[in-house]
């Protein structure tokens, strides 16, 4: 087993080399003009992209040798097992993968933990993106090793079994927040790809015969059909040049308007009426395109958000937060000024400091820290820390407001300094807070469960109110009317929360409620949307459905199944019971027996067409000839025919026959005994 | 222990709706140096992978030293030398480099007779194996696979796209390493010059179907060749079981004959010929005759050589 191990180590080395040279090199480039971050942007423009290349290519390569038959011979016909050739291999390929990709980001890691070349503080999860991305490469390692020697058709279902890999890496970057849940999901994928091409590598890429490396590749070729037909939908879609949309706007007097969008051969063009349907004369013909209409309708630049009230994994969205983000870790503080007084420092809020800390941007050291008393000359810090993990700050990164659920503050960076505005109750803790309008008229809102709090900017109480909609299951965007400087709120429900509407909230000077309207909810124009919804009912499976929620996935693909329900379940369903039938008939062609064919045909009702691809890539597809006996079709690869029940005849012989009677075959009792 | 070091029953196996090997049934004579003999594609290397367990049969089983093909155990696989088709090798690897990764594997591995095979074939020990002629290549893969001392030997067309001087050493290679021990040996060609210098055995394979497993001398004295002279032109023949190859020409009729048996000779007798004489054949031409007649209706049609030279079947 050394001897392969060293043997695989030898031989691809140099792919392994190209790699760690490649990444190297563009890592040292960017490192040579750093931004703050540098070490979240190096996962996001390289390690993302460049560890799945590497996974494929060292799969591929470790096993290009062995696609040819006689080759594969000459590396599994010796006194060790296939196991242990295969694991040796893994072993060697993995640890060249994972040194190719480490060692480079490692560099990055040592250089940024040096003080005065990161310009903020090095937290070691600054490195955790990198090493989820290169702890994923081994997905995509497996990956390569079974699209290389499964025997498949290139334009059929050999690219496939990516798929898992590439689901994995979906995951991880998008929808996991926490590390270690991340690494979680890597090694189960890992483990399912191992398996599968374990069973190509043990076989020779033919279909094994053992019932788990067959599940493996089916779990790693399905999500590959899946991301194929919704690749093929979103394909289809970039045929559609023109369509129409309709969204809310409101004016500078708080009204709400229906804004009709329509793109017709590339030419765009607006109407717009109230929400009652009446045409406003006074917007007719108006371009919103010209920048000159840019204060036509107001901009709610503010948001008042918890949360821990938006369900997976759209919180992840509207957070920004997790081991791929700074937040939780660090937050960049850009507004923490006067609009127009410029910063002669980078202002960061240290989470696990609990302290604001200033770097000075050319030198990249820290110039000091504030705290809640005030500032602190490096390298002293500051005696009393902040109280607690600030609040939304990803939502609102050029406020002027550091929230904490039992304080707020406004900052004034300039002056090295923040000013408590507001300090909750007790059984009322701030949920978020943000500053809105400008000058004289600039407002802090305060969001707790209970009520919204208006304060000018010095902390003044200006007025309170309580929430016209639950905090819990809304979120609201917040703007000052241009015309009056009223207030205006407008609630969102949140994602999953049904039925989904919108409200606005119009609140004068004094806090007295001035409007209320609610918006009703704009319906689709035009055939498209449905049709699209339509489509990937087709080929949606109806065990995701069940469990995954019509709002995750009209979020997500940006489609319309919550308003075309009954459409999206009629295609799902017919299309489901199209596969089982479909199942069912090459069950029947590949003579799968009974249970092998229901087994196969409830699964493919769960799992859709994505299923069928899976059913045909995991199992031969037996060829027929004529029965001698009977003379109906019986599989080629069966000793008897199901129709008559004749094995198969031996040979014919033609009186050419040369045959010694000492040579003839006499042992049929040593065969017996070992069959 | 089985006086067979090979055993192999009702072994088939279909590539998709192609019959690669049919029905076959086969015995390896311990000691025994087995020529396995077929034309390209008749299923000798499906049949040998199939009988070291590197290929699954679509049913049929088989014994290698006693033991089930199916699942050779590693102690097992170390007393059988495999030489795969083509040579493989890792290009990168020089000599010996490749000695001493494989000798890793071999607890009986035998330096003295690896040496040798590559001084016989004049390998240079710093050669990389990719910059290596197919001659030297074959040499260091035989001297792989002769080096563990293996029991059984198989070799699969060890001589493919070898020049004579080099299939030469190849073959005296062979006979040097097995007359030294009672080892027996397996090796498909479609070069009956090899078979006859080395093999005591012989298998045919016809199109997937094993149609002679028995001794050379068994083979040469089956197939005979009989030439008759008419006066006048040659009448149409009737069916005759065991006819290979008819070829008219003039007034003579050339007839090659498997197994003739008495009423085959009744039925010559019975054409009216002048003459009747047998002719002495040589093991190729009797191989090539052997093997490119065709009687099935539905085997792949002939060459238009051997159809032409067949035409008297018809």
């Amino acid at each position: 087993m050394i001897g392969i191990f060293t043997r695989e180590l030898r031989e691809n080395l140099k792919w392994a080399l190209l790699v760690f040279a490649a990444l190297l090199v563009m890592i040292v480039r960017d490192l040579r003009e750093p931004e703050p971050m540098i070490l979240f942007q190096l996962a996001q423009h390289y390690t993302l992209w460049m560890a799945p290349i590497a996974g494929i290519l060292l799969g591929v390569v470790q096993l290009v040798f062995e696609t040819r038959p006689d080759n594969w011979s000459f590396v599994v016909h010796r006194p060790v097992s296939r196991g242990r050739i295969f694991a040796a291999k893994c072993a060697a390929g993995l640890l060249l993968l994972y040194a190719a990709l480490t060692l480079p980001c490692l560099v990055a890691g040592i250089w940024a933990s040096r003080p005065g070349n990161l310009g903020v503080p090095y937290q070691g999860r600054m490195m955790l993106p990198m090493l989820a991305d290169v702890l994923n490469a081994g997905s995509y390692y497996f990956a390569g090793m079974v699209l290389t020697l499964r025997r498949a058709r290139w334009f059929g279902t050999r690219l496939l079994p990516a798929g898992l890999a590439l689901a994995s890496s979906f995951l991880i970057t998008m929808f996991i927040a926490q590390f270690w849940l991340s690494v979680l999901v890597i090694l189960c994928v890992q483990l399912i790809g191992a398996l599968a091409a374990w069973g190509v590598f043990a076989s020779n890429g033919a279909s094994d015969d053992s019932w788990i490396t067959r599940l493996a590749l089916g779990a790693i070729i399905y999500p590959g059909a899946l991301a194929v037909g919704i690749g093929l939908l979103g394909f289809s879609q970039a045929f559609i040049s023109g369509g129409r949309w309709q969204y809310y706007q409101v004016d500078r007097h708080g009204d709400a308007v229906v804004v009709t969008q329509t793109i017709e051969h590339g030419e765009r063009g607006w109407s717009f009426t109230d929400p009652a349907g009446n045409p406003l004369r006074q917007y007719e013909g108006m371009d919103l395109d010209d920048p000159a209409n840019r204060d036509q309708f107001v901009s709610f630049n503010g948001h008042l958000v918890d949360p821990r009230s938006i369900p997976w994994p759209l919180d992840l969205m509207y957070t920004n937060a997790g081991y791929r983000f700074p937040n939780p870790g660090l937050e960049a503080l850009r507004g923490g000024a006067l609009p127009g007084v410029r910063l002669r420092f980078l202002a960061i809020y240290d989470i696990p400091q609990h302290l604001i800390e200033l770097f000075d941007p050319v030198s990249r050291v820290q110039i000091g820290a504030i705290g809640p008393d005030g500032f602190s000359p490096a390298p002293t810090l500051p005696d009393r820390r902040f109280d607690g993990i600030p609040l939304n700050l990803s939502v609102q990164p050029r406020s002027r407001v550091l929230a904490f659920e039992s304080i707020v503050y406004r900052l004034e960076l300039d002056q090295r300094r923040v000013l408590p505005v507001f300090v909750a109750v007790a059984d009322d803790p701030v949920f978020s807070a943000v500053e809105v309008g400008q000058g004289t008229n600039a407002k802090i809102l305060v969001a707790t469960h209970a009520r919204l709090h208006v304060l000018s900017v010095d902390g003044q109480s200006s007025y309170s109110v309580p929430w016209e909609q639950d905090p819990n299951s809304c979120n609201f965007d917040v703007a000052q009317l241009p015309s009056n400087h009223h207030l205006l709120v407008r609630a969102f429900t949140n994602p999953g929360i049904a039925p989904p509407r919108t409200r606005m909230f119009e609140y004068s000077a004094d806090g007295a409620l001035v409007r209320r309207s609610d918006l009703p909810r704009l319906g689709s124009l035009g055939s498209s949307k449905k049709v699209e919804s339509m489509a990937f009912g087709a080929i949606f499976p109806v065990a995701a459905r069940m469990i995954c929620p019509a709002w995750i996935l009209d979020d997500l693909f940006d489609l319309r199944m919550e308003e075309f329900q009954m459409s999206f379940a009629l295609v799902l369903w017919i299309s489901a019971a199209l596969c089982a039938t479909a199942t069912v008939l090459i069950g029947i062609r590949c003579g799968f027996g009974l249970w092998k064919t229901l087994g196969w045909s409830v699964l493919n009702l769960l799992l859709g067409p994505a299923g069928l691809v899976v059913m045909l890539g995991v199992n031969d597809w037996p060829s027929r000839e004529k029965c001698a006996h009977c003379h109906r079709m019986r599989f080629v690869g069966r000793r008897d025919c199901p129709r008559c029940g004749a094995a198969l005849a031996p040979a014919p012989r033609d009186g050419r026959e040369i045959f010694e009677p000492a040579d003839a075959f006499s042992s049929d009792e040593a065969l017996q005994a070992v069959g | 222990m089985s006086d067979l070091a090979i055993q192999a029953r009702r072994l088939t196996r279909y590539f998709g709706a192609k019959r690669v090997v049919y029905d076959l049934n086969l015995s390896v004579p311990r000691g025994s140096i087995f020529g396995f003999l077929g034309r390209n594609g008749s299923g000798k290397t499906t049949t040998l992978r199939m009988i070291l367990g590197l290929l699954s049969p679509s049913w049929g089983e088989s014994l290698v030293l006693g033991h089930d093909s199916r699942c050779l155990s590693p102690a097992i696989r170390a007393r059988i030398g495999y030489l795969a088709e083509g040579h493989p090798v890792h290009g990168w690897m020089r000599v010996k480099d490749a000695q001493a990764y494989q000798s890793r594997f071999y607890p009986r591995w035998n330096d003295e007779l690896f040496q040798s095979v590559l001084a016989f074939f004049r390998v240079d020990p710093n050669t990389r194996a990719r910059n290596m002629s197919r001659g030297e290549r074959a040499g260091l893969c035989l001297a792989m696979t002769l080096a563990p001392e293996p029991d059984l030997l198989i070799l699969d067309d060890p001589a493919i796209g070898l020049d004579p001087v080099a299939r030469r050493s190849l073959l005296e290679s062979m006979v040097y390493a097995t007359r030294k021990a009672d080892r027996t040996i397996i090796f498909s060609s479609h070069l009956l010059a090899d078979i006859e210098r080395m093999a005591d055995h012989i298998a045919v394979l016809d199109y997937s179907i094993l149609r002679a497993q028995c001794s050379l001398e068994t083979f040469r004295s089956c197939v005979q060749q009989f030439v008759l002279t008419f006066d006048g032109s040659p009448p149409r023949l009737p069916p005759m079981r065991g006819l290979i190859q008819s070829i008219s020409r003039g007034s003579q009729l050339r007839l090659m004959l498997v197994n003739v048996s008495q009423d085959i000779r009744t039925t010559m007798q019975g054409l009216g010929a002048m003459r009747i004489d047998e002719v002495p054949i040589s093991l190729e031409d009797a191989f090539v005759s052997y093997l490119g007649g065709t009687l099935e209706s539905d085997r792949p049609t002939p060459s238009p050589e051997l159809a032409l030279s067949a035409g008297g079947l018809s």
